[in-house]
């Protein structure tokens, strides 16, 4: 029992640092930013690149890592999103050309690094500490810990702080927001640099404790983007919420069913919750809402 | 010669493919990640019934496409109900899940290894190996193919689907059932992938699940949004650069992975730009952009 | 045929856009007047299947509409148009009308597939269309893109899709908004056009003159309730309607 709280912890760690910073794109600018994913792979390369490519310590390839993503991030906003917004392109443009970067940042990553796993894992496998009956690695500790503070500090910021409150009114209404004065260029390259820096820092988190490959973005996205339907978009809680839940029906699901399926179990969770979940979906066919 | 005649049946492979998406994603504006999916179901399909000893060819298809059509029905039925953006989302973990699948179902499907040793397809006891009878099931189905696509693009079903792209509310409001034209061409779309995934069975002998990732669902969808959505031509084209450019780049001496990896990165550049420049693609109908 | 509405109840969180509407609409002119947030357009919503009430019925003769799809209730003979004014702006605008027609046999995928003799029929229902077309005056634009056309033909184009439709009750939100006096005296001879073929036509407008000069009845809502309701001459000039609501 107390092995599935600490894994579910764990899971839902990673999910709902990739949830949060999708979720604060999309509330801010209502369109499905395919590339965070890749910016999650892109994390997790720059880490072990650093790490194991030019040998600098932990600490300081972790943190490269999420700037890495964070300056991906921006640039996707600075050479694309930016001049879609300018020609008044719907979600739909930004959507596809959301996934034209994707293709380009995980296929160039690809190239560099080739399609097999790479572990930045130097370390022996240890048995972990004890936590009642369950065992957590120093590793999982540190994904805890460090998802726990970062969330924290986001909704903080979100709260609290004049560019977080931007955001939100942005997220609320764009054109007024705009007329209040929000200036929507600097607010997409901030949301892009926070979000993008919390995949990075998901990537690399998820580094310590597993293999990486490319392909790893699609399933980070899929978590991430699922996490955030299920919770509601918008507020790092939703996105906690959505992300535990999929951990735990996912670790529950392998009492029952073999691991190989827990991902199919993720998918179920999605396809629920648009089967049943109003909020934050259309449940009626129509497309827009009529006035 | 024979290097012209493979390059021949891949054109025709892919113009399947992406004639069936331009019904789902050109006429219906319904943006599925998911067609690659579809693709594999049918390859592995035909390659299950094949080396369990059923390789006549009409019967593989026949199997395939209700298979694909069923399953589009069932997918279908849970995605359009929402919204572009979820759509999209929700194809793309469909997906994952077939992948997933197809990897985990080691007994039925091989798992990573796939499925080998597929024997040449015979076509009323014929057995057809050699590459002109290959090339003309190819093209026979491409041929097929296009003409469903076009009788549609002509029909007054087709004229529906112009509509429901653009506006779904109005095409409600004039009494039209738009779930019942997402779903059937959702479905149609799918099946006639799947008929293209007994064709890449057939012709290549082996599958496994690398070729039907949400990688291929996206370069699908890239070749169809570039050649240009919504006009029959738009298919053909895409089909047609989207074989020819990856060949081509097959002549740098480049190992063939990475082939693969560069023809990504060609086509996100390619989309990213046709979306800054010309979202109507290169000889499309319906622009993305408008909103 | 006469299109009712009992006890209709409709909220959007604290706003109550429809507070106990009960109106009866008959063939001929009908005018909804009323301040911003009255709730006029919700009660368009509401009968036309785009929302549902929270309580009460609609009804079209015996039948009761209340919470069918938008479809469903454009099949019964129900169309209308958008205070936004959709149309398919990227299709031509022939084939807006082509649309709003009835639905025929070739929109089912079996028929479009295997059905044959396509082409006569087609032909036909592009005829009509073009005669549409004429009726409202927009003809020499059948073939230009809808979004390429004027505002005012946009709204005639409209008006000749509910036409289109061979609907018996027609709802129009605000028909003559943003219209010169040119077109707007075509859309209002539409509407008259429309009452006098037995149609319930019922429109939402701002503009007072256009109601004094087409409708047969006008009714005054307010608050999501009907405040008053009679033919023009006598409603409007009632001192309490004209200072509140016409001011």
């Amino acid at each position: 029992m107390e092995q599935l709280l600490v894994n579910t912890a764990v899971a839902a760690s990673i999910y709902c640092l990739v949830a949060v910073g999708f979720g604060l794109v999309y509330s801010g600018f209502r369109f499905f930013h395919f590339a965070h994913g890749a910016l999650y792979v892109a994390g997790a390369y720059a880490c072990y690149a650093a790490r194991i490519g030019a040998g600098l310590p932990l600490w300081c390839s972790a943190l490269l890592g999420i700037g890495v993503s964070a300056i991906l991030g921006a640039a996707c906003d600075l050479l694309v999103y930016r001049h879609l917004r300018k020609r008044r392109a719907g979600a739909t443009a930004l959507f596809v050309a959301s996934m034209g970067l994707y293709a380009v940042i995980q296929n160039a990553i690809a190239m560099i690094f080739g399609d097999t796993n790479r572990t930045i894992r130097t370390w022996s496998v240890v048995e972990g500490h004890r936590i009642g009956d369950a065992r957590i690695s120093t590793a999982e500790l540190c994904i805890v810990g460090v998802a726990v503070v970062l969330i924290a500090t986001t909704a903080a910021v979100l709260r609290y702080t004049k560019a977080g409150i931007a955001l939100r009114a942005l997220s609320a209404d764009a054109d007024l927001s705009r007329c209040a004065g929000v200036d929507l260029d600097r607010s997409a390259v901030l949301v892009l640099v926070v979000a993008s820096g919390l995949a990075g820092c998901a990537g690399v988190l998820i580094a310590l404790d597993t293999d990486i490959t490319p392909q790893m973005g699609f399933w980070g996205l899929l978590m991430g983007v699922v996490a955030t339907i299920v919770g509601g978009i918008g507020r790092p809680a939703g996105a906690l919420l959505g992300a535990v839940l999929i951990a735990a029906a996912q670790q529950i699901s392998i009492w029952y069913l073999p691991s190989q399926w827990k991902d199919a179990v993720a998918f179920g969770v999605l396809f629920l919750a648009l089967v049943l979940r109003p909020h934050g979906l259309m449940g009626q066919p129509i497309r827009k809402a009529t006035v | 010669m024979t290097y012209a005649g493979h390059v021949l049946i891949l054109v025709g492979i892919y113009v399947v493919l992406a004639s069936s998406l331009q019904l789902v994603a050109g006429y219906a504006g319904l943006l599925s990640v998911s067609h690659a999916a579809f693709y594999g179901i049918g390859a592995y399909t035909a390659a299950l019934l094949a080396v369990r000893g059923v390789s006549e060819f009409p019967a593989s298809v026949c199997a395939s496409y209700v298979l694909g059509y069923v399953l589009g029905i069932g997918v279908g039925w849970l995605t359009v109900r929402v919204r572009d953006d979820y759509f999209a989302i929700a194809t793309f973990a469909f997906n994952l899940v077939v992948v997933s699948v197809l990897n985990n179902c080691v007994w039925v499907t091989g798992g990573p290894m796939g499925v080998a040793g597929i024997p040449a397809p015979r076509v009323f006891g014929v057995e057809a190996s050699s590459l002109g009878a290959m090339l003309a099931l190819v093209y026979s189905v491409a041929l097929l193919s296009l003409l469903l696509c076009y009788r549609i693009a002509r029909s007054p079903y087709g004229r529906v689907l112009r509509g429901m792209r653009e506006d779904e509310v109005f095409v409600l409001s004039q009494g039209r059932n738009v779930r019942y034209y997402k779903l059937t061409v959702f479905a149609t779309g799918a099946a006639v992938a799947a008929v293209a995934g007994c064709l890449y069975a057939f012709y290549v002998k082996f599958v496994d699940p690398t070729s039907f990732s949400v990688g291929e669902s996206v370069f699908l969808l890239s070749i169809v949004i570039i050649g240009g959505l919504g006009s029959f031509w738009g298919g053909v084209i895409g089909a047609t650069v989207g074989v020819v450019v990856p060949e081509a780049l097959r002549f740098l001496g480049l190992p063939v992975a990475q082939v693969g990896n560069l023809r990504e990165i060609i086509y996100g550049i390619a989309l990213i730009l046709m979306m800054l420049a010309r979202p109507q693609g290169l000889v499309g109908r319906f622009r993305l952009d408008v909103e | 045929m006469a299109l009712r509405c009992m006890d209709l109840y409709k909220s959007f969180g604290q706003v109550q856009a429809l507070a106990g509407l009960w109106i009866e609409f008959q063939p001929g002119v009908t005018a909804i007047v009323g301040p911003n947030g009255a709730g006029k357009t919700t009660l368009l919503n509401v009968l036309t299947g785009f929302l549902k009430p929270d309580r009460g019925r609609c009804l079209v003769g015996a039948r009761d509409i209340t919470g069918l799809s938008p479809d469903r209730i454009a099949r019964m003979g129900i169309a209308r148009t958008f205070q936004d004014l959709r149309l398919i702006t990227q299709v031509s605008v022939l084939e807006n009308v082509l649309l709003a027609m009835p639905p025929e046999r070739g929109e089912r995928l079996f028929w479009a597939l295997f059905g044959g003799g396509r082409a006569a029929s087609e032909d036909r229902a592009r005829e009509e269309a073009r005669n549409l077309l004429r009726s409202v005056g927009v003809e020499q634009k059948a073939s230009s893109l809808a979004g390429e056309i004027s505002y005012g033909q946009q709204k005639l184009l409209s008006l000749a899709c509910c036409i289109a439709s061979c609907a018996s009750i027609v709802l129009l939100d605000e028909p003559v908004a943003g219209l010169d006096v040119v077109v707007a005296s075509q859309v209002m001879n539409i509407l008259r056009r429309l009452g006098s073929d037995g149609k319930v036509t019922v429109f939402i407008e701002h503009d007072i003159s256009a109601v004094r000069c087409v409708a047969d009845v006008v009714v005054v809502m307010d608050e999501g309730r009907i405040v008053a309701q009679g033919r023009p001459e006598e409603v409007l000039t009632r001192p309490e309607i004209a200072e509140v609501y016409l001011a």
